[in-house]
């Protein structure tokens, strides 16, 4: 099963136009999940604050998984 | 004795005379071994973890994979073998495998019998300080992959790794106009590059779309060079290509 995976590393959203071959959904989202933790370490070192998501769609079209990581800092006192 | 481009012809001729000049009697010998040529269809395993062969292989034509799974079976390719290499020469010395190489694509392999090769090298010093040499390129090239595995971002270390392959390839004549074939599959590129499949499939839409790079039907093109160069952080000194080697 191909599933697309539109990403948004904080620096704007990208639609996935080939998708990846997955055998199941677990799978898809496990990969999905992993990927944006990735990302996130890529893009963290910029700025104190960020939000990373990630839209998982079947073939259909249809959005079967959701998920974001948010980075938040402040300099307390 | 035949001219001296009968002897280019051969793939590890060919391989070794891109790191270091062959004289024509040590490339007649390398032509001389007797070789047992296979056909193997992508995918195959040629030789395992724990195997302890009698040969090691030339790769004739097509790529090869060497890799290691860990025991939760999650394979990390170390590196890609392509034609004119010997991806399994280790084990003329060291007894046991301790990685595996499996195909990637068809591949056409020569083995050579061990005894053959300790021979030819008994024979030919220069021949065994070739395939020395060829092995200290390996070394550096796994030194290059740890580099850009440990510390350069997911978008220039794979343009880090297109640059390798187009730059090797174009060392053993395999490059015309830019162009050579690129059969490796996402899954590959993930488990080669340490990146999910989905993270490889974002960078290399990034890459295409950036125009780095023109990938189609198993073809890569490479439009800029020096800017694909730039960014992927890319020095070939490693590679220790010869300049001014003969043309093929």
């Amino acid at each position: 099963m191909r599933y697309f995976f539109d990403i948004d590393d904080g620096d704007g959203a990208v639609t996935d136009d080939e998708g990846v071959h997955f055998r199941t959904l677990e799978e898809a989202q496990a990969i999905g999940a992993k990927t944006l933790a990735s990302l996130a370490l890529e893009a963290l070192p910029n700025g104190g604050h960020r939000r990373l998501s990630l839209d998982v769609r079947d073939e259909s079209g249809r959005v079967v998984y959701r998920a974001f990581l948010e980075f938040g800092s402040e300099r307390p006192g | 004795m035949a001219p001296s481009h009968v002897f280019d012809a051969h793939p590890l001729v060919q391989k070794l005379e891109s790191i270091f000049a062959l004289a024509d009697d040590e490339k007649a010998a390398i032509l001389s071994m007797p070789m047992q040529v296979a056909t193997l269809r992508a995918d195959q395993d040629v030789v395992r973890v724990g195997d302890s062969p009698s040969r090691s292989c030339i790769i004739l034509e097509g790529m090869t994979a060497t890799y290691v799974s860990t025991s939760k079976g999650r394979r990390q390719i170390v590196s890609f073998g392509i034609m004119g290499d010997t991806p399994d020469l280790q084990s003329l010395l060291l007894e046991e495998m301790d990685n595996s190489l499996s195909t990637l694509t068809p591949c056409t392999l020569g083995f050579v019998q061990h005894a053959v090769l300790r021979d030819v090298c008994t024979r030919f010093p220069r021949i065994a300080a070739a395939l020395w040499r060829s092995t200290l390129v390996d070394a550096a090239i796994f030194r290059a992959w740890m580099t850009s595995i440990g510390q350069r971002e997911g978008y220039s270390r794979m343009a880090h790794l297109f640059c390798e392959l187009v730059a090797r390839k174009r060392a053993v004549g395999l490059v015309e106009e830019d162009r050579c074939a690129f059969p490796i599959t996402q899954t590959e590129l993930a488990d080669a590059l340490g990146m999910t499949a989905v993270h490889v499939n974002r960078v290399l839409q990034a890459l295409r779309s950036d125009g780095h790079i023109v990938l189609d039907q198993g073809w890569l093109t490479v439009p800029d060079w020096d800017r694909l160069v730039a960014v992927a952080d890319f020095d070939a000194t490693y590679l220790h290509v010869k300049e001014n080697r003969p043309a093929a």
